[in-house]
């Protein structure tokens, strides 16, 4: 029968079976304690601003009622949860709980800024971090492999020879070589930007180019491209001021990470821990499941 | 629904790459060129650039991520996406794109997102501490002081249940958006603050990711815990832009969706009716083609003509489902996009007018679009190449071969900023890829001169006489016969060559549905066979092995201008660009190389990535359309 194999079925199987036990085993919960649940003003606020932040208006009465209905539901489940001991041992709920505390910790980095004295050690401690890259500005001429094949690279240091010798007008250049999405001009790009056009071999091969004369042939995963570098913007580091924020942000990942590992440190040494050796046989049996 | 299907390989009209000749006096250098005019000039481009980007990651603050052990933030998603090398917690390794996105969106489950303490609250409990009262006191010195406090004493003095109010979630929320803000750097990387509403009704996945165009956000989520119906999303969508929160929604695994995605009933049971679908198209403006848990855009049996159909269709369950493999109609995006035009002719309004994207929805908090650089996507469960060929790889059920790498969208837009990119998706003006950084220009109009693309002025003009991937085209010219579309495609520089570029058409004659592949463009000046027309495959060059390629095989670029040979002034149609690259190596042969083992064979060792543009509509006037008595080809959603 199909719905036997359904997990919905197997879910709700195995909590009715679940809520059996623990109403025959378990001891029958506190009244005093069980027995009153409060929905506090504090709460019906908390709904009808929620509410109004999702449709722009106050829920009606009908809808009101609605979302205490479903809080009182959702409290009675909860705390009868509890009662049972369903928090306990479930995989979900520990990482939940390890998560929040985890997170508890790392906020708590935000709420302790840094001073300027620390920003500014920090910030010339990862000085290279920061540091702007150069700029190219070059002209491409692009030589197409589909259409010239064999000739290509030929072609286009045929091309680079004429290109040197008349000083060809750097604007003339481009019309020598072949049609081509991209563009033959591109002002003041970086390695980064160079790659995302070209490809990562163009961009290297780019960088190391002189400006003022033709290079070429360059190869990149288009095919064959001659290059003028027009100028190099060099590489400057800047002042604090001008990155105050980003150096800040910076400081606080990493000061949370190391405040972090301090705080489980801290947490893991007050614990014994006694880890107990598998028998035998299972480890064997571990051992092979992981293997491919 | 009942599709019949046709195919012709027949090339209509096709140009073969440009002619240096033809091209060589047009392009004075500095000027623009006909692909990125002004994209290097730094200022907006009014004729758009294209950017690269990621639409759909999950990180820490997902549950379900958190449950596979990943342990990244969005802080660390962004990072990557932009080109950083970040450390995977899951194994310690430092890992970094090749190629750096443009644009993300970190897309959280709005169920249960993240878990922040208001520890500056009002109410709460921690303020009339010491260490409260030191932190409140604003000074930095004292906030260490208090920090230590904390650190030293784990947290004494902070009650656990306070966490558990509501109000803590709408908390993370805000710092979600403020992680999101501060990596947004406009002109060079734009971020959009987003959620996932995942709404998956008896494991039909109904999945859909709301964008926001505003810095700001807006206050509340929605989530599926709120409704799972998706006129509710809508509902909730139209107020939040009256409450100046401009938005938009895409969902994704319509593959997983159990028909679902374009459903032939609301959700209420009742017939589609005209105000559905403008709701629905005014709300929802794509869908994701492709991504890891499997591409949406057709198979074999919904298009057994399609040489290329059943493209990355490993994963098939649903979702969670322990193994149930849903209904196909309304559950692939060609199959959608062609019943919405024969709604838009039955009911006069298209609820499936969806643009094209594709995405990771990877669970680690990084995109590993690039092939030779996978990493997994569900943290612990496909984290190396041991346990994601290994027998026991696993997510929810499905074993980690069959998942694909991340997908990748690609926006045509001026510049690189929220509002740009928002707008252009919005625009539709969009293309997805299955991970690769193809470039791609399509165009449709009625007067495209044969020689378009060869011309200097092609973008230009393309744009001044016709629309972009996305529009409508615009009214027919009394002498036209039939619309002509422009396309152009360039590799990515790091990946394979290219194969060909087909046009996909789907109409609707007499109340049937149709589609038919053309091949508009291919590589190596090959012959379609004389008798069936069909254009013989580009050969493979892959060393499975090895898990190498070469390029010897495919052209860099490819372009064509064609024009519809079968069109009928009276059908409605959609048209759309696909382009194929020659084969490479699929992750699975990178990871078998990498363990020294045979690829897996239920999966193909090589893969021929591909994009998808966003669709052209041709929709008849109203007074040249003649609605047949019944639509067999919409049988499931007639009254």
């Amino acid at each position: 029968m199909k719905l036997l194999r359904e997990p919905l079925v197997h879910f709700l199987f195995i909590g009715a079976a679940i809520y059996l036990a623990y109403g025959l085993l378990a001891e029958p919960v506190e009244e005093d304690t069980a027995g009153t649940l409060v929905v506090s003003a504090g709460e019906i606020e908390w709904m009808q601003t929620a509410w109004r932040k999702r449709w722009n208006r106050p829920p009606t009465d009908g809808e009101l009622d609605g979302l205490v209905q479903q809080y009182i539901r959702e409290t009675v489940l909860y705390r009868e949860a509890l009662a049972m001991g369903l928090d306990k041992e479930d995989a979900v709920i520990r990482r939940r709980l390890a998560q929040k505390l985890e997170f508890l910790a790392r906020d708590l980095v935000a709420l302790a800024p840094p001073t300027d004295e620390a920003l500014q050690a920090y910030f010339n401690e990862h000085l290279q971090r920061y540091t702007q890259p150069e700029h190219y500005t070059f002209t491409q001429v692009y030589f197409d492999p589909d259409k010239r094949g064999d000739a290509t690279l030929d072609d286009a240091r045929a091309i680079k020879t004429k290109l040197t010798t008349r000083s060809v007008d750097d604007e003339q250049a481009s019309t020598l070589g072949d049609g081509f999405m991209l563009e033959n001009y591109y002002p003041e790009k970086s390695q980064e930007d160079i790659r995302k056009l070209f490809g990562s071999g163009f961009a290297v091969s780019v960088s190391g180019l002189s400006p003022g004369e033709w290079h070429g042939p360059v190869l990149s995963g288009y095919g064959v491209h001659l290059v003028y570098v027009h100028s190099v913007s060099e590489a400057r580091s800047p002042v604090l001021a001008e990155i105050h924020e980003r150096v800040a942000q910076n400081w606080k990942t990493d000061k949370g990470e190391e405040l972090n590992k301090q705080f489980y440190a801290n947490l893991r040494d007050r614990y014994t821990v006694v880890i107990e050796e598998p028998d035998e046989d299972e480890t064997l049996a571990a051992s092979q499941e992981k293997t491919p | 629904m009942r599709t019949r299907t046709v195919k012709t390989t027949t090339p209509l009209l096709s140009i073969p790459l440009l002619c240096s000749a033809l091209f060589a006096v047009a392009v004075p250098a500095g000027a623009d060129s006909p692909g990125e005019p002004g994209g290097g000039s730094g200022g907006p481009n009014p004729l758009k650039n294209v950017y690269f980007g990621e639409q759909h990651v999950h990180t820490v603050n997902s549950p379900d991520a958190f449950a596979f052990g990943t342990r990244n933030t969005p802080d660390d998603a962004y990072r990557f996406c932009k080109g950083e090398a970040i450390k995977m917690v899951t194994t310690g390794k430092m890992v970094q794109k090749k190629t750096p996105y443009d644009w993300c969106a970190v897309t959280d489950h709005a169920e249960y997102m993240g878990v922040m303490p208001l520890l500056l609250e009002k109410d709460n409990p921690l303020r009339d501490t010491d260490i409260g009262r030191n932190i409140a006191s604003g000074d930095p010195k004292k906030g260490e002081e208090a920090f230590q406090k904390i650190i030293t004493s784990a947290a004494d003095n902070v009650p656990i249940s306070y966490m558990a109010d509501p109000r803590v979630m709408l908390s993370i929320w805000e710092e979600q958006k403020k992680v999101t803000n501060k990596h947004n750097e406009p002109g060079r990387f734009t971020t959009l603050i987003a959620f996932e509403w995942t709404s998956i009704p008896n494991y039909q996945n109904l999945h859909h990711n709301v964008f926001f165009r505003d810095d700001k956000g807006p206050d509340t989520q929605f989530s599926s815990f709120d409704s799972v119906k998706r006129e509710d999303l809508w509902t909730y969508q139209e107020i939040q832009r009256v409450m100046g929160h401009e938005n938009f929604s895409i969902p994704h695994n319509s593959n997983v969706s159990n028909g679902l995605m374009f459903p032939p009933r609301t959700s209420y049971g009742t017939q589609i009716t005209r105000e559905w679908a403008e709701r629905s198209a005014a709300n929802t403006v794509a869908v994701e083609m492709a991504q890891t848990k499997g591409t949406s855009e057709t198979i074999l049996a919904l298009s057994p003509t399609d040489d290329f159909a059943d493209f990355e269709t490993y994963y098939h369950d649903l979702l969670g489902s322990g193994g149930v493999v849903g209904k196909i109609d309304g559950s692939y995006v060609r199959q959608g996009l062609i019943t919405g035009i024969g709604l838009q002719e039955m009911l006069g309004a298209n609820p499936y007018r969806f643009g094209i994207v594709a995405g990771g929805d990877s669970h680690n908090a990084a995109q590993a679009n690039e092939e030779f650089n996978y990493f997994g996507v569900h943290g612990n469960t496909d984290k190396t190449p041991q346990v994601r060929l290994g027998s026991t790889g696993s997510v929810a059920g499905e074993p980690a071969r069959f998942f694909s790498t991340p997908a990748t969208t690609a926006v045509w837009a001026p510049e690189n900023t929220r509002e740009a990119i928002f707008d252009g998706i919005k625009a539709k003006e969009t293309y997805g890829t299955s991970g690769t950084f193809i470039r791609l220009r399509f165009f449709g109009g009625w007067d495209y001169p044969d020689n378009l693309t060869r011309g200097k002025n092609f973008v230009e003009t393309a744009y001044k006489t016709g629309v972009p991937m996305g529009g409508d085209l615009l009214k027919k010219p009394g002498g036209a016969k039939a619309p002509t579309f422009a396309v152009w495609a360039l590799k990515d520089p790091e990946s394979g060559n290219l194969d060909r570029i087909q046009i996909v058409k789907g109409w609707f004659d007499r109340g049937y549905a149709f589609e038919k592949v053309h091949d508009v463009a291919w590589s190596d000046k090959r012959k379609p066979d004389e008798k069936t027309g069909s254009l013989p495959p580009v050969g493979n060059t892959v060393d499975i092995r090895k898990a190498t390629y070469t390029n010897d095989i495919g052209d860099t670029q490819l372009s064509a201008v064609w024009t519809d040979p079968d069109f009928d002034p009276v059908q409605h149609a959609v048209y759309y660009a696909r382009v194929i690259e020659i084969p490479t190596p699929r992750w699975t042969t990178f990871d078998a190389r990498a363990l020294g083992i045979e690829p897996p064979a239920d999966v193909a060792p090589t893969i021929q990535e591909r994009a998808w543009s966003s669709p052209i509509w041709y929709t008849p006037d109203a007074e040249l359309v003649k609605k047949p008595p019944f639509y067999p080809g919409l049988q499931p959603y007639l009254p």
